[in-house]
């Protein structure tokens, strides 16, 4: 589905910025739809996907990972193999291209955990456009790792002390810098949030995700999964994999948000869409996590990547229609799950990814072994072992 | 299509009030609850004694988008002094019992509107004697529920026009508008380091051709002559991180109060009638003159002193 000519998904989209941001929207959107339109610029999308990023991703059945014989089989679309270890570079690549088509001689971006901020370092230097990322001071100093690598790979990193120092100050960071710089910068987003045309933009470059991941289950099993589940924060890789199955109407679809240390308390969770009010953030109507006085609330989730306050407006809207069931998954069951799957697959899954597992995990307790369930593996966890491990301190060192 | 009754009025006469005089009106902006509700209330009573014809006040809110790390902070400073989208309506009523006269614009994000309910959200900043409402975050597409609420309320919808916007479009933000036009002087966010561009004028011409609602220019305002020139060619001027820093580095709460009358004084010089380069030289000189004024009054006669200094 498309969003209409405002920019909404039903209700939600839109497009609530300053006016500044407008004019320089509309042509993003006026590039995006002529690229859309010319089978050269796809080619050279998919011919960088295939030669740099290296796709197709696997899809890996694990009959291993199951509590009990007899439970669902789980099938893991392994987005941890794309070059930088996420699907993060799918969209990063695919907004560097459109950049580039439109002339603009410089990226920008916000990063939380640094993945996004990577993948976007990575198409700069692959690209030769320079770069430089918005990251929230306390993100900085959490995630080491990547902004040693950001800047390895060339990209300027700007620390953020405005806000909550996190992500959704990022964000806000970054569309200043826009409303200052639109006319020679592009603005990387990087997830399926902001205003219009950006959620339909990069759902346009992550939606590759599902639709391999249908071919293959076709492939392999010769037939559909009963069940799709993918973790959301601001939502891109769910998005990325759901957007295939939408008009298939036997399979369920599960988006997983992070219950944090308590999913009942505001402030200890990122669960917009189970616990957010129809509100406005960073350029689109969708449902964000506020106070009572409409103060946006600090979030928690023990996986940065996920830990934000609202949600792509097509996720509102997907809830709101009933097409896609969201819950959430506890930080402690989500530690749970990742080492489970290190060790029942080889595979160390990131943490974001580690609550879609974690839910497919109780899906096949429910349902016996003709069932198979896919799992949007969104992305690889040795950023997080890292962490887990304390030793982000050396990285840090590393980094200076 | 300009309102025709109610608070909105308030924000006509005070422009009609300036043009009268031969002067561009002074809009000053400063943050409620900045640093916090106390001070503030003295620092908007300042700025009226200091000359400003419309008050625009910020509600403080935790993701100012369109704002610089002046504004920013002092909406940080705001929210850790415990203010919500009530208690700043209560400021303003109190602001309001002092100011009969000085209309005061309501600058506030949408999602505090929203979370509110926006037709609820409008009747409150009515009540507590707003004129009108301005929210930097809703662009023409999206400002239909905000118009619709305030005009059933009589308070007005000021829109922005930005150096981004294209002619066609800037004439119909132009007509939609009420109150008054912000004109965004350069690209940006809020801040007065990097100075307002000097094609605002131009801009302002174009608009002109458009409306007959009054055209004020923001962003980037500082005294000057680049300044007295804006106002030369624009109905009104807007500054808001200037005044603010000013009060920031002020020594103690009634240093920072007196910055804010003296520099809206200042600012109020700048906007006068038939301003040449040697007038502008000899007010700068003034300036910093310690001023008698004690209990803050109803802005003009400040600024027409400091036109005669």
């Amino acid at each position: 589905m498309e969003p209409d000519a405002k920019g909404y998904f039903g209700r939600y989209g839109g497009r609530y910025v300053p006016e500044v941001l407008v004019e320089p929207l509309r042509e993003v959107e006026a590039a995006m739809r002529e690229a859309f339109a010319d089978d050269e610029f796809w080619r050279r999308y998919r011919g960088l996907l295939r030669d740099y990023v290296g796709r197709p991703t696997p899809l890996t059945p694990v009959p291993s990972l199951r509590r009990r014989a007899g439970e669902a089989l789980i099938a893991l679309k392994r987005e941890d193999c794309n070059h930088t270890g996420a699907h993060k570079i799918l969209n990063a690549v695919g907004q560097a291209l459109l950049a580039q088509r439109m002339g603009k001689s410089r990226l920008i971006a916000e990063t939380g955990a640094g993945q996004h901020g990577v993948a976007v370092a990575t198409a700069g230097a692959a690209l030769g456009v320079p770069v430089e990322v918005y990251m929230g001071a306390a993100d900085v100093e959490r995630q080491a790792l990547n902004v040693y690598l950001m800047r390895l790979l060339g990209a300027r990193v700007h620390e953020v002390t405005s806000g909550s120092r996190t992500l959704k100050d990022a964000i806000n960071e970054a569309l200043r810098d826009w409303a200052g710089s639109a006319r020679e910068t592009f603005y990387v987003i990087g997830s399926v949030v902001g205003p219009h045309p950006y959620p339909w933009l990069v759902r346009s470059f992550v939606r590759i995700i599902g639709d391999e991941a249908r071919a293959q289950c076709l492939e392999t099993f010769g037939r559909l999964p009963d069940h799709v589940v993918a973790c959301v924060g601001g939502g891109s890789n769910a998005i990325g994999i759901f957007s295939a199955f939408l008009e298939d109407g036997q399979v369920n679809l599960w988006g997983v948000e992070a219950g944090g240390s308590d999913a009942a308390r505001l402030g200890y969770h990122s669960a917009s869409l189970a616990a957010g009010r129809t509100g406005i953030l960073h350029g689109a109507r969708t449902l964000v996590l506020m106070d009572e006085h409409g103060l946006i609330a600090p979030t928690h989730s023990v996986s940065a990547g996920l830990d934000y306050p609202a949600v792509g407006p097509e996720h509102a809207y997907l809830k709101e229609t009933g097409r896609v069931r969201y819950v959430s998954i506890h930080d402690d069951d989500t530690l749970k799950a990742f080492r489970m799957t290190a060790r029942a697959t080889g595979i160390v899954a990131a943490l974001e990814s580690a609550h879609a597992i974690a839910y497919a995990l109780r899906l096949a307790a429910e349902l016996d072994a003709s069932r198979l369930i896919l799992v949007n593996l969104s992305g690889r966890g040795e950023k997080d072992a890292l962490r887990l491990a304390g030793a982000a301190h050396h990285a840090q060192e590393a980094a200076r | 299509m300009s309102v025709a009754f109610g608070a909105g009025a308030l924000i006509r006469a005070a422009f009609a009030r300036a043009r009268h005089e031969r002067r561009a009106a002074l809009l000053p902006f400063l943050v409620a609850g900045d640093p916090d509700p106390l001070q503030s209330r003295e620092r908007m009573l300042a700025a009226s004694a200091g000359g400003a014809d419309v008050i625009e006040v910020g509600f403080g809110y935790s993701d100012p988008v369109a704002d610089g790390p002046i504004i920013a902070a002092a909406s940080q400073r705001a929210l850790a002094a415990g203010m919500t989208f009530e208690r700043t309506l209560a400021l303003v009523r109190e602001v309001k019992s002092h100011l009969a006269r000085t209309p005061l614009v309501a600058f506030v994000y949408y999602n505090l509107l929203f979370a509110y309910g926006v037709e609820q959200a409008a009747h409150a900043c009515a009540a507590a004697g707003f004129s009108g409402i301005l929210s930097p975050d809703v662009p023409l597409e999206e400002a239909d529920d905000l118009i619709a609420a305030c005009a059933r309320l009589g308070l007005a919808v000021p829109l922005l026009v930005a150096p981004t916007t294209t002619p066609h479009r800037a004439a119909a933000i132009a007509r939609a508008a009420t109150g008054f036009v912000y004109l965004v002087s350069r690209m940006g966010v809020t801040g007065h380091h990097r100075a307002a561009d000097e094609d605002a004028c131009e801009r302002v011409r174009g608009l002109r051709q458009h409306t007959e609602t009054p055209i004020v220019i923001g962003f980037g305002v500082a005294p000057g002559p680049r300044l007295a020139r804006l106002a030369a060619c624009a109905d009104g001027i807007v500054v808001g991180s200037l005044l603010i820093e000013r009060a920031a580095q002020a020594p103690n709460p009634p240093a920072a109060i007196e910055a804010i009358r003296t520099t809206c004084a200042t600012l109020a010089s700048y906007c006068g009638p038939a301003m040449d380069s040697k007038a502008v030289t000899c007010l700068r000189r003034v300036d910093p003159a310690p001023s008698s004024g004690g209990s803050p009054t109803h802005g003009g006669t400040e600024a027409s002193q400091a036109e005669s200094g």
